[in-house]
């Protein structure tokens, strides 16, 4: 049964980007560390460390928000790494944009469900991960609609920026843990939700 | 110390290591060694430290570091040897000691003195006189996610009732768990029921 799974990193001060976030600084001011453990001795897309693995493998689809997608185009290049459809929830509606190497941006305009379903055709038996922004973030765990929690707390302190964890209108949630690890300077936290 | 779930402590390094009593899994680490298991080590390796190592374990080592270089190589080649051996054993790599005779005096004298952190790597038939002798400050075990049957344990005919104090634990997304502990008093007892 497929799963949709939120997979994103923070900062130990709950900051999902820096603040300022522009096409230069995609992740805000300070926020391109948030993401150095992914890529600590060389990992790169071509010889992924185990971590880059998780998040790519055995994923049939992806969703992500309108603004990180107009923020990682241009940086993603011609064959980003994703490999499989990718639905960007967004206002306005947009033809899709088809990369190399599997990976597609298909535009959704009818919300957080009509991404879910649409990915949901598209990954079959395959997981879901849903893998930014932290606006997208918020709206699927609003929307009670997410089955597993991947966050990587980077080991450091941002100070200001764009808070991941933020505007959520759930009620107390006690989550269960899946597995707590350590490694390359964060701590990868993994929780299902008590539904 | 790297240890399998069942305490088995030999050649975790290679299949050619150490093959005695027809041991097979030589190499058993390899399957575990990512870039967090890097750097632990590497981390490890950057403060001073002297070895502390028993016959076959300089045997094998003498064989194989002062070939190498490397963020590894170079602080064990660096570092002073004491080789504790009764036998005698032949002191190729440069800066090693023998320490014979009265061992375990000669190691509280030497524990005594000013200097670095005495690291055992290896060793697991000395291990059991420290232990024994109560000799063993601190335990760094690695534990693999992995069983292994048989081979030269770590917990063997030299522990001691002892209580230890628990300064560390890590998991690593490959499933080895480091737990560093400090020998800290004695083993008490109770009722639960």
């Amino acid at each position: 049964m497929s799963k949709l799974i939120l997979n994103m990193t923070m900062s130990l001060d709950g900051f999902a980007a820096g603040p300022n976030v522009r096409p230069e600084e995609p992740m805000g001011n300070g926020g391109e560390e948030l993401h150095r453990w992914m890529f600590k001795n060389g990992s790169t897309d071509e010889s992924p460390g185990k971590f880059q693995a998780e998040f790519f493998e055995n994923i049939g689809a992806y969703i992500m928000g309108r603004r990180t997608l107009d923020l990682g185009l241009e940086p993603w290049g011609e064959n980003p790494p994703y490999h499989a459809p990718c639905f960007v929830l967004s206002e306005e509606p947009h033809e899709t944009i088809t990369k190399q190497g599997g990976t597609s941006f298909i535009f959704v305009t009818d919300g957080v469900h009509g991404a879910l379903k649409q990915a949901q055709e598209a990954a079959g038996s395959k997981d879901i991960v849903v893998m930014g922004g932290a606006n997208a973030a918020q709206q699927f765990i609003n929307a009670g609609l997410l089955d597993e929690l991947y966050i990587h707390v980077a080991h450091m302190l941002l100070g200001s920026g764009t808070r991941l964890f933020d505007n959520l209108t759930i009620k107390p949630a006690e989550l269960e843990k899946i597995a707590v690890t350590d490694a390359l300077g964060a701590t990868h936290m993994k929780f299902r939700f008590r539904k | 110390m790297m240890v399998s779930l069942d305490g088995v402590m030999q050649a975790p390094g290679g299949p050619e290591e150490d093959t005695s009593g027809g041991f097979k899994y030589g190499g058993w680490t390899y399957a575990y060694s990512d870039e967090a298991m890097g750097e632990i080590i590497t981390k490890e390796l950057s403060m001073p430290f002297d070895l502390l190592l028993g016959r076959k374990t300089y045997e094998i080592w003498s064989a194989y570091w002062p070939k190498q270089t490397g963020s590894i190589a170079d602080p064990f080649n660096k570092a002073k040897k004491y080789v504790v051996s009764g036998k005698g054993v032949d002191l190729t790599w440069k800066e090693s000691i023998l320490i014979d005779g009265d061992v375990v005096a000669k190691l509280k004298a030497l524990k005594a003195e000013d200097g670095p952190q005495l690291h055992v790597w290896g060793s697991s038939v000395l291990l059991q006189t420290l232990l024994k002798n109560d000799l063993v400050d601190e335990l760094r075990l690695r534990i693999y996610p992995i069983t292994l049957g048989s081979g030269k344990r770590l917990f063997a005919e030299g522990t001691i009732p002892a209580a230890f104090e628990l300064l560390d634990s890590t998991a690593l997304p490959s499933g080895v768990i480091l737990a560093n502990y400090k020998r800290a008093g004695e083993v008490k007892t109770g009722s639960v029921a």
